[in-house]
């Protein structure tokens, strides 16, 4: 096919050398360009769907290995299999204690590992989410990872693809509260800084409040009641003026200006009219769930899951004590799980004592003192 | 001996470090008049971040200064006095470089007060913690550690420096020739800034965040 | 004879062109030893050598009974040292330098340093960058003197400076040396004013040692003859011919050492006659065994 088109290209280039000889050259150069700009195209598009069908059949046509190491099934190119079976055993241990109960849920999927297609060198980790009852390869695939081969590379991906693949069947409001999928490992001392700056930094009274501890505020702030009338949820009426003030967008004059004389029922106009400016986003949710499954034990993401509860509920259910309980630890390892300080450690310490002495010998040692 | 070589050495030195003490001194105020105007958390670590680059260069200053300044003496009479004494080479060298080390204590000094300053202003946001005496620590330790170094390479005789600042010019310049020669394959210069930067290299000490206040 | 400095095949290349080689020298206790030699002959190297601020490559050194450089700290104990140039701090004021050099040395004076201090006239407050070359002088002479050392090494202490300071420096050395009884090592191109202060000397050029001799024997048994009739060739001579110039007649003019009026006779029993005998004073005998020496050595 390809050769076809390059033959049509090159007699159009001959047409156009000819035509350009007799009658008039601008008019005959003109057209004969335009005809070459459509073949052009018509080639690209050709050799784009050619291009698709060479991989799809190659895809298909690759002999995949399966090895099944846990709960994990992993297709692999078959160059491949030796070391990623071997780093499967090593890894099927540790992600079984991770996901708990909802480990079983990996044996109705595939962890696809095989060469990139666009690359010789890269070793792709895929997530292939299958079909109930259909077969490899008819189901989604999600790219997890690529890169150079290398132990790290596949322990990295398995542990992404398990996610994604025991995410994958949960449907329900917690996970479109999440709007992400969840990573149930034990929330770091990185992300709870971050929990920290968020909540610290919020410009609302309810954000204020919840960093001062206060739980019905955290539920305003994690979207976990309903958000009936977001400037009261969010705002005190002291609350509200500052924030139009600091909101220059919030310019809807003859409000604008009654509110910050002090009119409360201008600022509340104001601010739900323009409500998209008013409530801050929800990031910290992932932290909350993520807290609610490693207090649930080994079968709470299971239930998270498989509940269709709304996410308060689910939440509770899924570390097994109530929300507010779940909300106060969450408060509570906000504001003191702190990270060491990177500044100062008995490693960087001992490092440094070392090279000073080191150093300090050599000097002494120097060719000008012998 | 060592208090004569103590003082000799402080009187070269004293104006150096009464300098430095107040610019260390100083720096931590600053940062924080400009981390104040933030009006969240967030930008006030940011801003405090900001000047973390500078305490990791004003350690690595002082410690060539301090360094310099202690064989400045000895390099201007080309050693011959110093050579002359009735003491070892080596004990010699070890009453300056212990001298030179006592002269960055001030420093540190200078530092930790004005930490110490920030951290009970009461101007840092709720949130968010002061670690004066880890980051003087770490200012010390890489105070030292610079001073170490660039005592030890002014120690020592001038083909020595030479060599030192040789191989360091054949690295980049064998990296020119291996990009030149055969492509961006290899990258010699990166494991060395790894090996010199990352734990346990040399200077590890001064790789990282610097923070003042963090979250 | 003891001796408070003796080298044996001592060499150090100091650079391409230029070495010491082969350095072997002797100098007695108590003995005032001038070192001679023109600019550039490797005087101070050998000083430097000797006091272990340079390491030879190859050959011995060994000062007051000790080897160098391996026992360099208790030598430079008993050792006073002027250099050539100025070496001390600059920034510190020349109370604080003697105040400074003093910690050093467990022998200090400090009461002959006061004297010392009031004789040369040095102010203590002034800043040592800031003196003059003669007051540099003084200052390190008086911090040399003031440690009491068995044992002196100047290097050039007067070159450059005017002849009042030039004594005073000299005095102080003599006044020194005759109640101390301490070996001296003094190193200088002006030989006329080693002619008066040493009893021996040694003699340096292109890093050799060309001669060492007590300074009497210098003075007078370094002869300039003039004689006719002499044979080619000498054998048995009771003197070391050290220059012959034939010139263009038949009277020759000899550099002889180890002359006494005795010798006529061997000239005679040869077949030579002698015209005359000319004494040389210590600079001229400088100049000739220079000349000589670089006669022999092409």
């Amino acid at each position: 096919m390809r050769r076809i088109t390059r033959l049509a290209i090159a007699a159009a280039c001959a047409a156009a050398t000819t035509a350009d000889a007799q009658g008039t050259r601008a008019d005959e150069l003109r057209a004969t360009r335009a005809r070459l700009d459509r073949l052009t195209a018509r080639w690209r598009v050709a050799d784009s769907v050619l291009k698709a069908f060479d991989d799809s059949v190659g895809r298909s046509r690759a002999a995949l290995d399966t090895v099944r190491a846990g709960n994990l099934r992993i297709l692999v190119s078959k160059a491949l299999r030796a070391e990623v079976e071997a780093s499967a055993r090593r890894r099927a241990g540790p992600l079984d204690t991770l996901l708990g109960t909802a480990t079983a849920r990996l044996t109705r999927h595939w962890i696809v590992v095989r060469q990139r297609n666009d690359s010789t060198l890269d070793t792709a980790v895929v997530a292939y989410v299958a079909k109930p009852g259909k077969a490899y390869p008819e189901g989604r695939e999600i790219d997890v990872i690529w890169g150079p081969v290398a132990d790290t590379l596949y322990g990295r991906g398995f542990r992404t693809a398990a996610m994604h693949l025991v995410w994958s069947d949960a449907d329900n409001p917690v996970s479109r509260w999440l709007n992400a999928e969840l990573n149930p490992d034990t929330t770091t001392a990185v992300a709870w800084t971050t929990v920290r700056l968020t909540l610290a930094s919020d410009q609302t009274t309810a954000g204020h409040k919840c960093w001062n501890g206060d739980i019905d505020a955290c539920k305003v702030m994690l979207r976990l009641v309903p958000l009936t009338d977001a400037p009261t949820q969010f705002f005190d009426s002291a609350g509200r003026r500052q924030h139009v003030e600091r909101n220059t967008g919030l310019s809807d004059e003859p409000h604008r200006t009654n509110c910050l004389r002090g009119d409360d029922k201008a600022c509340r106009a104001l601010m739900a009219f323009e409500q998209w400016s008013v409530i801050p986003p929800n990031l910290l949710s992932g932290t909350v769930a993520q807290l609610a499954v490693r207090m649930g034990g080994s079968t709470a993401l299971d239930r998270l899951i498989a509940t269709q509860e709304s996410p308060a509920r689910a939440l509770a259910i899924t570390a097994g004590v109530p929300i507010d309980s779940v909300l106060r630890v969450w408060v509570r390892n906000a504001r003191e799980r702190r990270l060491p300080s990177e500044d100062m450690s008995a490693g960087i310490a001992a490092g440094s004592l070392m090279w000073i002495l080191v150093c300090g010998v050599l000097a002494m040692r120097s060719s000008r003192w012998r | 001996m060592f208090s004569a070589i103590l003082w000799s050495q402080w009187k070269a030195t004293r104006a150096l470090v009464l300098v430095v003490t107040v610019l260390v001194f100083a720096a931590p105020l600053f940062s924080l008049q400009v981390a104040y105007t933030a009006f969240s958390p967030v930008q006030f670590v940011s801003s405090m971040q900001s000047f973390g680059a500078l305490y990791s260069i004003m350690a690595a200053v002082a410690g060539l200064l301090v360094a310099l300044s202690a064989w400045r003496l000895d390099h201007a009479g080309h050693h011959v006095y110093a050579l002359a004494l009735p003491l070892s080479r080596a004990r010699y060298a070890a009453y300056r470089f212990t001298a030179g080390l006592v002269f960055l204590l001030p420093i540190a000094v200078g530092l930790l007060i004005g930490c110490l300053l920030v951290a009970i202003s009461g101007l840092i946001p709720d949130g968010l913690h002061a670690y004066p005496i880890a980051l003087t620590l770490r200012f010390t330790l890489a105070a030292l550690v610079a001073y170490a170094v660039f005592f030890a390479i002014s120690a020592a005789t001038n083909k020595t420096a030479g060599m030192i600042i040789g191989v360091i010019a054949s690295l980049f310049f064998a990296q020119y020739l291996l990009n030149v020669f055969a492509g961006n394959t290899y990258d010699i210069l990166e494991p060395t800034v790894n090996f010199i930067f990352v734990r346990p290299g040399i200077l590890s000490v001064f790789a990282g965040r610097w923070m003042l206040v963090d979250a | 004879m003891s001796h408070a400095i003796e080298t044996r095949n001592l060499r150090c290349r100091v650079a391409k062109s230029f070495e010491i080689s082969d350095l072997s020298m002797h100098v007695p206790h108590r003995a005032v030893y001038g070192f001679l030699g023109p600019n550039g002959s490797g005087k101070t190297t050998t000083i430097r050598l000797l006091l272990g601020l340079m390491k030879p490559t190859g050959g011995s050194v060994v000062v007051l009974g000790m080897p160098m450089p391996e026992r360099h700290a208790e030598v430079l104990a008993r050792t006073g040292y002027v250099p050539e140039r100025l070496h001390l701090y600059p920034s510190l004021t020349v109370g604080e330098a003697i105040r400074f050099h003093r910690q050093f040395y467990s022998t200090w004076d400090q009461a002959w340093a006061n004297e010392l201090m009031k004789q040369m006239q040095l102010e203590g407050d002034r800043r040592v960058g800031v003196l003059s070359k003669g007051e540099s002088g003084k200052l390190m002479m008086l911090l040399a003197l003031s440690q009491r050392p068995d044992l002196l090494v100047l290097d050039e202490p007067t070159d450059g400076l005017d002849p009042v300071v030039r004594r005073d420096i000299l005095a102080a050395l003599v006044e020194y040396v005759t109640d101390r009884e301490a070996t001296v090592l003094i190193s200088s191109h002006l030989v006329h004013e080693l002619e008066r202060i040493c009893d021996w000397v040694g003699l340096m050029d292109k890093g050799r040692l060309v001669a060492e001799m007590p300074m009497l024997e210098f003075k007078t048994g370094l002869k300039r003859l003039r004689v006719a009739s002499a044979p080619d060739s000498l054998s048995g001579a009771p003197f070391t011919l050290l220059v012959r110039d034939r010139g263009n007649g038949s009277v020759e003019q000899w550099l002889v050492r180890g002359w006494a009026p005795a010798m006529q006779t061997y000239l005679e029993s040869v077949g030579a006659s002698l015209r005359e005998v000319i004494d040389l004073d210590l600079e001229e005998g400088f100049v000739e065994m220079l000349r000589a020496s670089r006669q022999r050595t092409g």
